[in-house]
């Protein structure tokens, strides 16, 4: 049972990893079908919507920056891994906020950016407007993975 | 860092003027000509669409020989072709050029010419090849396909499917025919799908023989030709090779008419300029004798286009400051440093009416925030190094792509002076390389503190920066009030925010429980904490009273106050949204570690280094790409939403002045 | 998510919408001075590409167009049934009047059908209507015995205009797209309500009304029938009480102008469509908004070019998707 913290911290870990990984594989997908859809028609707006497209991809590197820092807190990369049952459960709460906002932000961030790339296709000038709203919603996503960070960094030093 | 003061220019010239004077502001560029709209008797407008729409057409044509010549000798262009920028052509050469115009048309009508006759040729010979084709089975057959027989003998000559033998084909042939006895089979080719064969019999067993072979599956042969198959396909073959010959010519000169290219391009500028030309020709009016155009100039170019104009032309030019509701073209200004941002605040929008061009503050902070997010010393000197090479190097570039490279080339010194503050060179590749292949831990030590190791310190930082952009927004938004001469609201608007927020920020800062949780070292007195909190109510009480002052009713009044002061939380989720300088400075930094560390993983050997360097090279290049378009997106965020969201609307027309535009030749004018 | 993404088709769509014609262009086409710079402008417009002047021929390649770039976008065409099923059936009255009159031809047929055109004819002539999909089959049987029988054509019409209305009103309650369903609804509403104004006009027995009203959701078609027996003001009393109520006015002006306001209704309808990203409506909104441009640019070109004045063309003009 002793060695069971070690088991929820690494889920945590990788789960933050998975589901923000799965989010922005799915986002920046569907992104990529609008955007192919738009370079089909005119291959001038390639650059325009390569950075629209490319959006959703974020969440995932965040998910696997937490994924990292937990590693690294839990001594899985070099170190003891000698965690409590208490504390592993706590790394694995900290990764929460990462594992549902980064895997969801993704998706609907996708949905944005593919509305914004339909945006570019009809109004090349305003590509500037429409990089924007897919960024609002990356805002959750940061705030959440700023939320995982504070937590796993500061699990550390509870004395438990 | 300013808005350029416009002119309104107006000119009444004579009408055989009228090319010259176009041909002179063109030149010039520096005003824009307004579409005028007013009619009356005396003065109508020039129908220019039937010369616009020749000069389309011609221009159409040019451009299709531009492409055949791609085509058939693609041009070659080197590497980073883009920075080169546009030739460089004379006026001289350009003259030329314009009066050659009848015989590069005829060229590029030529090289359209050759093209299609080369589709033909090709349509041609494949259309050969497929005749040739379905005769290849019959090449061994020594009479000609239509041969019936004779008078005596009747000849069948065609094809069964299916795969059979000789004997096959005989013994089923004679179980439909009993009577029948005399027939000569023969098989000229045989393969899977079908059997050619050429069958003789007397002439009157013709008919049952024939329904026989029907029944059989027996087709005569699609193709009709008179001659011997063999002769035929040789006939054919020769046909080819005459085409494929006139092909081969056709295309050999399209590639001698390569050499072409330039003056096709040159042409092809030459309408464009042309168009432009005609384009604003439509927007003028004129009378009998007389024309008349108006728009606008920049006020210090005023003077000496119209000592331009004045000693080559007999024409009247005015110039005044626009009328306060006019719609002013923009245009801006700005030095070295701060220009470059303009092409985002672009694609934002530009001032509007009363707005002051935000370019120069927004640029300081862009860099700064810009370097906070990438915020590695490593990827900061190759950006500052590759934009540095390209703006010396390459000094004809356009200017936009220009002013692009110099915006990541100080946007990457920011980075690199940040990065070398938190200590990340490429992440920590000092540290790693050091203990993987010396067994010596040597790192390069931040200026300031590592955000891995202290993310609150980080955090608070992050919030301050914030807070200094927020407060400089507010600023803007006073020197507007101030301007527009609107005191009150530079007080309810600004100074009270100012107060509230300021305040509340004291306030918090004075207590030991919020140092505490944000790990800061100090803590402001209490008093102070007291004096901060009662300025911050006193502000937060001219806020409940003026916010909402457009309405008479005071009921209403207080309740849009009461929203008004809502928004302090609109502060905080703005103050909150910088926490991003501290997310993506990580996710950079960390990532780069985690490259690292996976390069070291082959451990200390030749073969280790080399992977090592595989694995650095791939992985920084795509943490640089990627974290680079986030930087980029999340500074272009922070500008418009919330340092924007303080003071700026935008909404100000670009000033689009008449001018030479060109695609492929820079003109260059003799002075 | 139970609908399937179009989203690379939509963006191409957003993409070619930007070539769609709007109402600026519409006034330039009214404002030209002549038919031939009607045709000039359209052809700026990239119309009828392959230099054709008769305007039949360039709108029927404006047709194929439109549809060749569906074709090429959905895989399983089948989600434009609702919007195909009417070719069939005048396919199959042409090709059921042809064999009556014992003609053969290709010409008359149109295309972008579900069905080959060819295999109507096909089925027609050797009587052997399995050749058919199965919702054709009864009706054309029917059909061409009642020609056959009584050489009456409006009545093989009446029957196999009905077998149109229901295999629509089928393929919209099957569809998973609720714009496609409403479309349905509506195109077979508004059809019966112009059948029972029809009738009325010509005084047809209620029994042939009932028989040629096909059922629908959003009509009582019994009703209906029984207003049409009475008169105009009947069918637009009944019309008031239900969601066409705002197509009454039009109605009692004319028939035509009740068209035109149905036509402006389903654009006005389909609008919203330029908005949504994933989904197979704004591909058929597309559609619809070809369709509706040919026909108002039809409407211009044959009013210029048989010197209509410019008021009597204006009122026939649909608005535009853009």
């Amino acid at each position: 049972m002793e060695n069971m913290g070690v088991f929820f911290a690494l889920l945590g870990a990788v789960l933050a990893a998975v589901m923000s990984g799965i989010g922005s594989a799915r986002g920046v997908g569907m992104a990529g079908e609008a955007a192919a859809g738009v370079v089909t028609e005119d291959p001038s707006k390639f650059g325009k919507v390569l950075i629209l497209q490319l959006l959703p991809g974020t969440q995932g590197i965040y998910g696997l920056l937490i994924a990292f820092i937990t590693l690294t807190q839990i001594g899985i990369l070099g170190g003891s891994s000698d965690v409590s049952l208490y504390k592993g459960l706590l790394y694995f709460i900290a990764c929460l906020p990462m594992i549902f906002v980064g895997y969801w932000s993704a998706i609907r961030q996708a949905r944005a950016a593919v509305a914004s790339i339909a945006m570019v296709a009809k109004r090349p000038d305003q590509s500037g407007k429409a990089i924007i709203f897919p960024a609002m919603v990356e805002t959750y996503a940061i705030l959440a993975l700023l939320i995982s960070i504070l937590a796993v960094t500061g699990i550390g030093s509870v004395n438990i | 860092m300013a808005i350029l003061p416009m002119k309104h220019i107006s000119m009444i010239g004579l009408k055989k003027d009228r090319r010259a004077v176009l041909d002179v502001l063109q030149r010039c560029g520096t005003v824009q000509i307004n579409d005028i709209n007013r009619k009356d008797n005396a003065f109508y407008k020039y129908d220019v669409s039937s010369e616009k729409l020749l000069l389309e057409k011609q221009a159409a044509v040019v451009q299709e020989a531009l492409e055949i010549l791609d085509r058939h000798v693609p041009e070659k262009k080197p590497m980073l072709n883009v920075l080169n920028g546009k030739q460089e052509l004379s006026r001289k050469r350009y003259e030329k050029l314009d009066g050659e115009q009848e015989e590069i048309l005829e060229t590029a009508k030529h090289i359209r010419e050759l093209s299609d006759t080369i589709s033909e040729y090709r349509a041609g010979m494949e259309k050969l090849q497929v005749q040739m084709d379905s005769l290849v089975p019959w090449s061994s057959l020594d009479l000609p396909l239509q041969f019936r027989g004779t008078k005596s003998v009747a000849a069948f000559i065609g094809s069964l499917t299916g795969e059979m033998s000789r004997d096959e084909l005989l013994a089923s042939l004679f179980d439909r025919l009993p009577a029948v006895d005399a027939v000569h089979l023969e098989i000229v080719s045989s393969t899977r799908e079908q059997v050619c064969i050429v069958l003789l019999c007397l002439r009157r067993d013709a008919g049952p023989v024939e329904n026989a072979l029907r029944s059989m599956g027996f087709a005569y042969p699609s193709a009709s030709v008179p001659t011997l198959p063999i002769r035929q396909m040789q006939e054919w073959k020769e046909k080819k090779d005459r085409l494929e010959k006139a092909r081969d010519t056709a295309e050999e000169e399209i590639r001698d008419l390569s050499g072409q290219r330039d003056s096709l391009k040159g042409m092809l500028d030459c309408y464009a300029i042309r168009k432009e030309k005609a384009d604003v020709a439509g927007r003028l009016l004129q009378s009998r004798h007389a024309f008349f155009l108006e728009g606008y100039i920049p006020a210090r170019k005023a003077d000496t286009a119209a000592a331009i104009l004045n000693e080559q032309f007999d024409l009247l030019v005015e110039y005044e400051d626009p009328s306060g509701d006019a719609d002013v073209p923009i245009l801006l200004e700005n030095n070295k440093f701060a220009e470059p941002v303009e092409g985002v605040l672009r694609s934002f929008s530009l001032p509007g009416k009363g707005e002051i061009d935000p370019t120069f503050l927004m640029a300081i902070f862009y860099y700064i925030l810009f370097g906070l997010m990438l915020s590695d010393a490593g990827y900061g000197l190759l950006m500052v190094l590759g934009c540095g090479f390209c703006l010396r190097k390459y000094k004809n570039m356009e200017p936009g792509m220009q002013k692009t490279l110099r915006m990541f080339f100080f946007c990457g010194i920011s980075t690199t002076f940040w990065g070398a503050m938190f200590g990340s060179w490429f992440g920590d590749v000092t540290k790693i390389v050091s203990t993987t292949f010396f067994h010596r831990t040597v790192s390069v030590p931040p200026l300031w503190f590592e955000p891995v190791n202290d993310p609150m310190q980080m955090l608070v930082f992050s919030m301050a920066v914030g807070v200094l952009h927020l407060f400089t927004g507010l600023g803007a938004k006073l020197v507007q009030c101030i301007r527009a001469k609107q005191y009150k609201d530079a007080v309810y608007d600004v100074l009270f925010w100012y107060l509230l927020v300021g305040g509340l920020i004291v306030v918090l800062l004075s207590s030991s429980q919020f140092a505490g949780m944000f790990g800061l070292n100090f803590v402001l007195p209490s008093v102070v904490g007291k004096a901060a909190g009662s300025i911050a109510a006193v502000a937060g009480a001219g806020i409940i009273l003026t916010a909402g002052r457009e309405s008479r009713n005071w009921f209403k009044r207080i309740l849009k106050g009461l929203y008004g002061l809502y928004n302090v939380t609109g502060y905080l989720s703005d103050i909150l949204s910088y926490s991003r300088l501290l997310a993506l400075g990580l996710a950079t930094g960390v990532i780069a570690t985690v490259i690292n560390q996976m390069g070291a993983m082959f451990g200390d050997s030749v073969m280790g280094a080399v992977l090592f360097a595989v694995v650095f090279l791939i992985g920084h290049a795509l943490n640089m790409a990627i974290n680079l378009l986030g930087a980029y997106v999340h500074t272009n965020r922070l500008s418009f939403v919330e340092f924007f969201g303080k003071f700026y609307e935008g909404g100000g027309k670009e000033f689009t002045p008449f001018a030479v535009h060109t695609k492929y030749f820079e003109i260059k004018e003799e002075t | 998510m139970a609908e399937e993404l179009y989203t690379y088709a939509v963006a191409r769509i957003r993409s070619r919408e930007l070539l769609l014609l709007n109402s600026d262009f519409i006034e330039q086409l009214m404002a030209a001075k002549s038919y031939e710079e009607c045709l000039r402008l359209l052809t700026e417009k990239g119309w009828g590409g392959k230099g054709h002047t008769d305007v039949e021929q360039m709108l029927s390649e404006e047709r194929d167009k439109a549809w060749a770039l569906m074709e090429e976008l959905v895989e399983d065409m089948s989600v434009f049934d609702i919007l195909r099923y009417p070719n069939d059936y005048q396919n199959l009255k042409t090709a059921i009047k042809l064999v009556y009159a014992g003609k053969e031809g290709q010409s008359p047929f149109v295309r972008h059908g579900t069905v080959d055109s060819a295999t109507i004819m096909e089925a027609v002539q050797s009587r052997d209507f399995s050749l058919l999909p199965e919702r054709m089959r009864d009706p054309a049987g029917e059909a061409y015995e009642a020609l056959m029988h009584t050489g009456d054509g409006q009545l093989c019409d009446r029957i196999v205009d009905k077998a149109a209305l229901e295999a629509i009103h089928q393929a919209g309650t099957a569809q998973d797209n609720e714009f496609l369903g409403r479309y349905a609804e509506q195109t077979v509403a508004q059809a019966d309500i112009r059948i029972a104004v029809r009738a009325w006009k010509t005084g047809k027995s209620p029994e042939w009304t009932r028989n040629a009203l096909a059922a629908c959701d959003t009509l009582d078609v019994e009703a209906l029938a029984g207003a049409a027996e009475s008169g105009l003001e009947e069918i637009c009393e009944y019309l008031r009480h239900t969601v066409y109520a705002e197509g009454v006015p039009e109605l009692e002006k004319s028939l035509s102008t009740f068209e035109l306001w149905c036509d402006n209704h389903l654009i006005r309808e389909i609008r919203p469509e330029k908005y949504h990203s994933f989904t197979v409506s704004p591909l058929a909104a597309y559609l619809l908004a070809r369709k509706n441009e040919i026909k108002t640019v039809r409407i211009i070109l044959l009013g210029r070019q048989n010197r209509l004045s410019k008021e009597s063309i204006r009122e026939r003009i649909r608005e535009m998707y853009v």
